[in-house]
């Protein structure tokens, strides 16, 4: 079995029993990025030397019969709006080029404690401002499922580069939908968390009241795995919260019988691509086949964004429809609670469609079980992309 | 609701953003669309409901006031495109004729 076809979770699994080498995983994906980012532009740098000798030491230590993180071996790509001591911190732009910050954002220490591999940083819409990566200074990422389309954005180059299978996690940060609606139109599974849950220390801020950090992987359990690492109260964020982090990954077992989902009708309305409905109220089928019942409501669900992954340069011209691309997902931060995207469906043109859920405040642990449980009984969410090999 | 080029000229003076009169016009037509769009919201009564910071009850944070580690001086000021060792030079913004 490759690295890049195994989950997060069985790649954390592979190491610690020794049937896989952190250097071998991490070669590996780095790997699949010197093959395939000259075509999609998903990172802006690559620490290959770095990525190396930070899997080589975990190899080491692993060897002397030292105790490894939770993560230990897992390569992380991380977009560019999170400091990287030592690394380039530009967020697409080049205001800030040869910028190499001194500290790690809060999320980057936690996944360097938990022994995480930073593989390198990924492209964004220039400050995170925009939702297609068109407005990186470094240009556009591409869509793994259709070149000619946008991955969304802001944090498309994550996205991408998990839809690729250059990197199984990546870290993103939501402000308005930039981690669930690029999750969506790339066919991944991106969760955006409470506001608080996780540290933004040394995240270049957007909208510091709305920001969230969050991880996107595959799969809705390997985002359970991230978050345990992430999450948590950092005392130099003073609006990080104090609450316990519960552990997600025991958490997703437990059945979904008798949990009540919304449907918002508003969500029908005009504008709403026929083939994202039928993606959608499939999904709803899915969840009162695992037995929730639909309604309202414990958590809400509908679609990510009301169209498919457009064509690159299709909204570039009106900044409106640019801004409406995030009309489902910005509830979720002016709420400020939690919201997580998953693959719930394809168009007969082969793009993913997302469906989302969003859920009262510190209610990761139902929004991952929800999610998972829909995993467990479809399999959206293992499609590659064909035009990436 | 729509925006004048003189709105946005002084918007555009107010970020230290140089437009020429094309991209002022452009930025026009389009900030008009997003403010229009946003207008919206006047349309609702809002009478009754009370102001709101943020919707999630975080209060005052406070932490005991401890030295501890942080960056050194040098590691602060490695990115800086000017220092003189201590502190971060930059452009003087008050004050002098030209910069404000």
């Amino acid at each position: 079995m490759q690295p890049a076809e195994l989950s997060a979770v069985e790649l954390v699994a592979a190491v610690r029993q020794g049937d896989l080498s952190a250097s071998q995983c991490t070669a590996a994906f780095l790997d699949r990025i010197a093959r395939l980012d000259d075509t999609l532009n998903a990172f802006l740098h690559v620490d290959r030397e770095g990525a190396l000798a930070a899997a080589a030491a975990i190899d080491a230590r692993r060897k002397a019969g030292q105790p490894l993180g939770r993560l230990a071996g897992l390569p992380v790509a991380v977009k560019d709006a999170l400091c990287t001591r030592d690394l380039p911190t530009t967020c697409a732009s080049k205001m800030l080029a040869g910028f190499r910050p001194p500290y790690d954002a809060d999320t980057v220490s936690r996944l360097r404690a938990a022994d995480a591999v930073i593989v390198g940083k990924t492209n964004m819409d220039e400050f995170a401002m925009g939702g297609s990566n068109e407005n990186s200074a470094f240009g556009p990422v591409k869509n793994p499922w259709d070149l000619s389309r946008a991955p969304g954005g802001s944090s498309g180059g994550s996205a991408a580069c998990v839809a690729a299978d250059m990197a199984p996690v990546a870290i993103g940060s939501d402000t308005g939908g930039s981690i669930r609606q690029p999750a969506g139109l790339c066919g991944i599974t991106g969760l955006k968390p409470t506001y608080g849950r996780v540290s933004r220390r040394g995240l270049v801020a957007f909208a510091s009241s709305l920001d969230q950090i969050g991880p996107m992987a595959r799969s809705a359990a390997d985002c359970a795995l991230v978050l345990e690492a992430i999450a948590g109260h950092d005392p130099l964020d003073s609006t990080s919260l104090a609450a316990e982090v519960p552990r997600y990954t025991e958490l997703l077992e437990q059945p979904l019988t008798g949990l009540r989902i919304g449907r918002v009708r508003d969500h029908y309305a005009e504008g709403l691509d026929p083939e994202v409905r039928k993606g959608v109220d499939e999904a709803f089928a899915v969840f009162e086949a695992a037995g929730a019942t639909v309604h309202d409501v414990e958590l809400i669900g509908g679609p990510v964004s009301a169209t498919p992954a457009f064509k690159l340069g299709e909204k570039t011209g009106d900044p409106l429809a640019m801004y409406l691309v995030d009309l489902y997902t910005v509830a979720t931060n002016l709420a400020g609670v939690g919201g997580i995207s998953f693959p719930c469906g394809f168009t007969k043109g082969g793009l993913p469609v997302g469906f989302q859920l969003q859920a009262p405040a510190l209610a990761e642990p139902l929004l991952l079980r929800a999610a998972d449980r829909f995993q467990r009984l479809t399999d959206w969410h293992l499609r590659r992309p064909k035009q990436i090999a | 609701m729509t925006l004048a080029p003189k709105d946005v000229a002084k918007v555009a003076m107010l970020a230290r953003l140089a437009l020429s009169d094309d991209e002022l016009g452009r930025m026009t037509t389009e900030l008009s669309k997003i403010v229009g769009f946003v207008s919206q919201l006047e349309e609702l009564d809002t009478t009754s409901v009370a102001p709101l910071a943020h919707p999630l009850d975080t209060q005052n944070v406070f932490r005991d006031d401890v030295p501890r580690p942080s960056l050194t001086t040098a590691e602060a000021l490695q990115a800086a495109p000017r220092h003189d060792g201590e502190c971060f030079l930059v452009p003087a913004v008050l004050g002098e004729s030209g910069a404000a």
